[in-house]
């Protein structure tokens, strides 16, 4: 198989009500700098969105920054979407204003990882790296 | 999802799946090319180019959802540019496609260009081929959108739309080698800004400089000639794509549309001057001969890759010449053509 030519692809995307997109600006031009394919699908998206983007860009990961406090409703609705598409193996990151104390059921309902404030570019990126997996 | 062309969730998924490893050239990509070019054509690609900010993914938004309301399966493939550095790239076309990309039988996908010029990438004919493959009606390409140089469009579409807006000034000048000779229709977006109509009355004299007629479909009378020599390779092209008296019974002169994107206004007219193209092509016997340009382009792109994917291995006979060349060149023994021609006749793999 060609390595080389594989590229990850990452769906940057802001659910429900929350205004704010500087933090997943930060991080798309990160993955870029990385050498991703960063797809970015703008403010106020709705889980059903997000989950057809993803599905129609062929993403590896849906990277969700949430500063609403709503991520316990959305994020599990999200991974529920996927996988009632066919789509169990694209998986998600979460970063923003997030609990530590969530994380375990975050964790339970398939996010597979969860980014607190403060985390370098540098550590998500390693991540990615490590954990894509291409068929 | 319900209606005509909606699309159901596991053929979006296979075909998803699919652009990826075509894109990738990764393992099975042949296969499905094989498949892919076996299915008859028969999606009509819309090219969408024009210089940046004139607002082609708000346009391309209203018209795909205009073409999906009249029950048209439409895919739209958004191109945008990857980063020199990394190979990376952030595509945001997404952003503004709030119009059609919720409805059930529109498929959009971003593609980063990968490092090609001219404003398409390299996989872009082969995934139109794809979704042939997967019964699409039409293709609407949005370029990168880097300027003058982004005509690769015009070798891969049935119909290129050349989007301007007001206020560019001498840069419709600039860009006539360019963008102003690739058109079959033209469009001046956000035509409620002040000048708008004075840029399309501007378009329309560049236009009027190389044809003849009024905008649209022209029958062939003996008036109906320019003053441009007819044997030069600009005028040549002009007269492939939209008719040689010498030869055609009617001839089309691109018309130039005024249209707002964001409100919709003029977008049924814009949509309905695309049409009357295709159509205009179809009676004068040009769909083939426009396959014919996007299949030749292809060929090239993929027999440029063949040819140089040997020298860009990290080992092997072909990857030592062309370090030893380099070499050569360095020590100021050679030029590059010289080591290049060199190269070839050695045909090493």
């Amino acid at each position: 198989m060609t390595l080389s030519n594989r590229k990850i692809r990452v769906l940057m995307a802001k659910v429900g009500l929350d205004g704010h997109d500087v933090g997943a600006r930060v991080v798309a031009r990160g993955l870029l700098e990385a050498g991703m394919e960063v797809i970015y699908t703008g403010l106020r998206r709705t889980p059903e969105q997000v989950a057809r983007a993803a599905v129609e860009e062929d993403v590896d990961w849906i990277g969700i920054s949430i500063l609403s406090g709503a991520h316990l409703t959305l994020l599990p609705r999200l991974r529920r979407l996927l996988d009632e598409n066919g789509a169990e193996d694209i998986r998600i990151m979460a970063g923003g204003i997030i609990p530590q104390e969530d994380i375990p059921e975050l964790s339970k309902a398939g996010v597979s990882r969860v980014f607190l404030s403060g985390t370098a570019i540098a550590e998500i990126v390693d991540y990615l790296m490590a954990e894509t997996v291409h068929d | 999802m319900s209606g005509a062309g909606a699309l159901d969730g596991r053929t979006v998924r296979r075909l998803s799946r699919a652009i990826s490893t075509v894109e990738d050239r990764a393992d099975g990509y042949e296969e499905i090319l094989s498949g892919a070019y076996r299915a008859p054509a028969k999606a009509e690609v819309i090219g969408v180019t024009g210089p940046p900010g004139a607002g082609k993914s708000t346009l391309v938004d209203a018209l795909t959802a205009h073409w999906a309301g009249t029950g048209e399966r439409v895919a739209v493939l958004a191109v945008d540019p990857s980063s020199p550095f990394s190979g990376g790239a952030v595509l945001g076309d997404r952003v503004r496609m709030d119009r059609s990309s919720d409805l059930p039988s529109v498929y959009l996908r971003s593609i980063s260009a990968r490092g090609e010029g001219g404003g398409l990438s390299a996989a872009v004919c082969d995934i139109v081929a794809l979704l042939d493959e997967a019964e699409f009606d039409r293709v609407v390409i949005e370029t990168v959108g880097a300027g003058q140089a982004d005509i690769a469009v015009a070798d891969a579409a049935d119909c290129t739309l050349v989007v301007f807006v007001p206020g560019l000034g001498d840069d419709i000048q600039a860009a006539k080698a360019g963008l102003m000779e690739v058109g079959d229709v033209y469009a001046v977006n956000k035509g409620d800004l002040p000048g708008a109509k004075a840029t399309v009355a501007e378009i329309n004299g560049a236009i009027g400089v190389a044809y003849a007629g009024t905008p649209g479909v022209n029958k062939t009378t003996a008036g109906l000639i320019t003053a441009q020599p007819a044997s030069s390779p600009g005028r040549l092209a002009v007269l492939r794509r939209h008719g040689d008296p010498a030869s055609d019974s009617t001839l089309w002169r691109p018309p130039v549309q005024l249209v707002s994107a964001r409100s919709g206004d003029g977008v049924p007219d814009l949509a309905g001057a695309v049409d009357a193209f295709l159509g205009w092509c179809s009676e004068s016997g040009r769909p083939a001969q426009r396959r014919r340009s996007r299949i030749r382009a292809q060929m090239l792109r993929t027999l440029s890759a063949a040819l140089i994917a040997p020298y860009q291995q990290n080992a092997g006979q072909a990857a030592e010449d062309l370090a030893g060349s380099i070499e050569r060149v360095l020590a100021s023994a050679t030029s590059p053509a010289e080591a290049v021609a060199e190269l070839i006749r050695r045909g090493s793999r």
